[in-house]
């Protein structure tokens, strides 16, 4: 069955210039990439453009993607990429090209997803809607910093100025975020919704 | 632990989180490698950094999407496999983000044509990347554009018809008179982080030109709020009528003479009376010369 294929093994068929393949990943994260980026863009233009241009990268890039053990980095790195171009065009508005970074994000997502990771769709979803009530409960300023931060690519210096707080303060909203979202992570994984 | 390492140490989170600048990024990454509290911190939260994305709403992608990002993306491995810079194609793309979508258009005998012209356009630039790419390009391209094609027969259609109705409603009937064309459909953009959805439809027939517009996933209307349209140019708006909402769901028709307004825009008003903008901006969108 078609839905039994991995990332993986999708994303070494690309790499031999699978079409039938990118159409198979593209089905499988269309739907996810889109809402994810327009989240970020809030245009409904940009938001196909940018997810046109993750895929144009995908393509471009999978034979350099080794994609031996742990499952999961392939969407982990996609979203990534996906976030770098949304931010791209927040920054720029499309005027100039991100600088080709998706193969370092490939690096950097290597070490940091394990391999107890997800892969099935329904599972995420599930896992994103517990996180999005998950991130309801954070204080306003929790809220506002990983807005500002994730979703509209704000470095933390940035945030400090815009919002007229000290380093320190950014530092201590993202830390007391995380570590509330963390407890709420191992809340699921005892309720089976995280494996 | 010196003030320095401390310091980098605090940037674990932001580091997860990508907020931190290319250079400090670096910098991180090479204190990391030798710290071991920092990678156990980072495999904490990863998991949560990587989660965010499954944690959005969910909504629709645009209709045809998949063959016109497919079409782009194949069409862009065979340019580039023929001589072309593929990040030369990327930058092209990344600077050409349409503010609107455009249709050329057609009368026929049974009524309205519509060709994808802007996708049409994009793939005639890649020509100059040699006769043997356009080969390629267009033999790929076609498979998925005959999807496509059938998929705007159908919104054709369903267009054609909504058109013929607001003529109903209108008055008019344009079956003895010029046909008419549709001149520009634009997508309109939700604005204030709402979801909501629209299109606007500049059509023309000999009595002058038409804007109907259709919008979706509107909030919600209360005691005698309204939607209202409004065209300007320059930043002067002209009322172009107001629409109530069936869940969410509403339209418009509004003929006028002149074709040099630069913008579009539907507010939610406190009421359907009013001559000049008072509420909020839901919808809005640029209008590109034909």
């Amino acid at each position: 069955m078609r839905e039994t294929v991995s990332d993986e093994v999708l994303i070494r068929r690309i790499a031999a210039r699978d079409a039938q393949a990118l159409e198979q990943l593209y089905d499988r994260y269309e739907r996810p990439a889109y809402a994810f980026v327009f989240r970020m863009v809030k245009d409904v233009m940009a938001a196909e453009e940018v997810v046109q241009e993750m895929f144009v990268r995908i393509w471009n890039i999978a034979d350099r993607i080794d994609t031996d053990g742990g499952r999961g980095k392939v969407s982990t790195w996609m979203f990534a990429v996906a976030r770098n171009l949304a931010i791209d065009w927040l920054r720029k508005r499309g005027s100039k090209p991100l600088e080709a970074l998706e193969y370092d994000e490939w690096e950097r997502v290597k070490g940091q997803v394990e391999q107890e990771t997800t892969e099935h769709a329904v599972e995420r979803k599930l896992l994103g809607e517990q996180l999005k009530a998950a991130l309801e409960e954070l204080n306003e300023d929790q809220k506002q910093v990983l807005e500002w931060i994730y979703y509209k690519g704000y470095t933390q210096q940035e945030v400090a100025d815009h919002e007229r707080i000290p380093l320190g303060t950014v530092k201590s909203r993202v830390r007391l975020a995380l570590n509330q979202l963390r407890k709420r992570f191992d809340e699921f994984v005892r309720e089976g919704v995280w494996p | 632990m010196t003030a320095a390492i401390e310091s980098l140490c605090d940037w674990t989170d932001l580091y997860a989180m990508g907020g931190l600048t290319s250079d400090e990024r670096t910098m991180f990454e090479e204190h990391m490698a030798g710290c071991k509290n920092c990678r156990e911190r980072l495999m904490a939260v990863a998991p949560i950094i990587h989660a965010l994305p499954w944690a959005v709403d969910s909504i629709e992608p645009p209709a045809g999407m998949k063959d016109r990002v497919l079409a782009r993306v194949l069409g862009v491995h065979e340019a580039a496999e023929a001589g072309e810079d593929s990040q030369l194609l990327a930058a092209k793309k990344l600077t050409d983000l349409p503010t609107a979508t455009k249709l050329e258009t057609a009368s026929t005998s049974k009524g309205i044509a519509i060709y994808p012209v802007a996708a049409r356009s994009r793939v005639l630039s890649w020509f100059t990347g040699g006769l043997a790419a356009a080969v390629l390009l267009l033999a790929i391209t076609s498979g998925l554009l005959l999807q496509r094609v059938d998929r705007l027969d159908q919104e054709r259609e369903a267009l054609t018809a909504q058109v013929a109705e607001m003529q109903r409603q209108a008055g008019e009937d344009t079956s003895t008179g010029s046909p008419l064309v549709v001149n520009r459909v634009i997508n309109l953009s939700p604005m204030n982080d709402l979801v909501a959805k629209g299109l606007a439809t500049i059509v023309i027939d000999n009595k002058g030109m038409h804007l109907i517009v259709q919008a979706e996933q509107l909030p919600e209307l209360q005691n005698e709020e309204a939607f209202q349209v409004w065209l300007l140019k320059g930043g002067r708006p002209v009322n172009a009528g107001t629409f109530l909402t069936y869940d969410g769901t509403g339209a418009l028709y509004y003929s006028f003479e002149s074709d040099d307004f630069d913008q579009i825009a539907i507010t939610k008003e406190p009421d359907a009376k009013g001559q000049t903008p008072r509420g909020e901006v839901v919808l809005a969108a640029a209008l590109p010369d034909v």
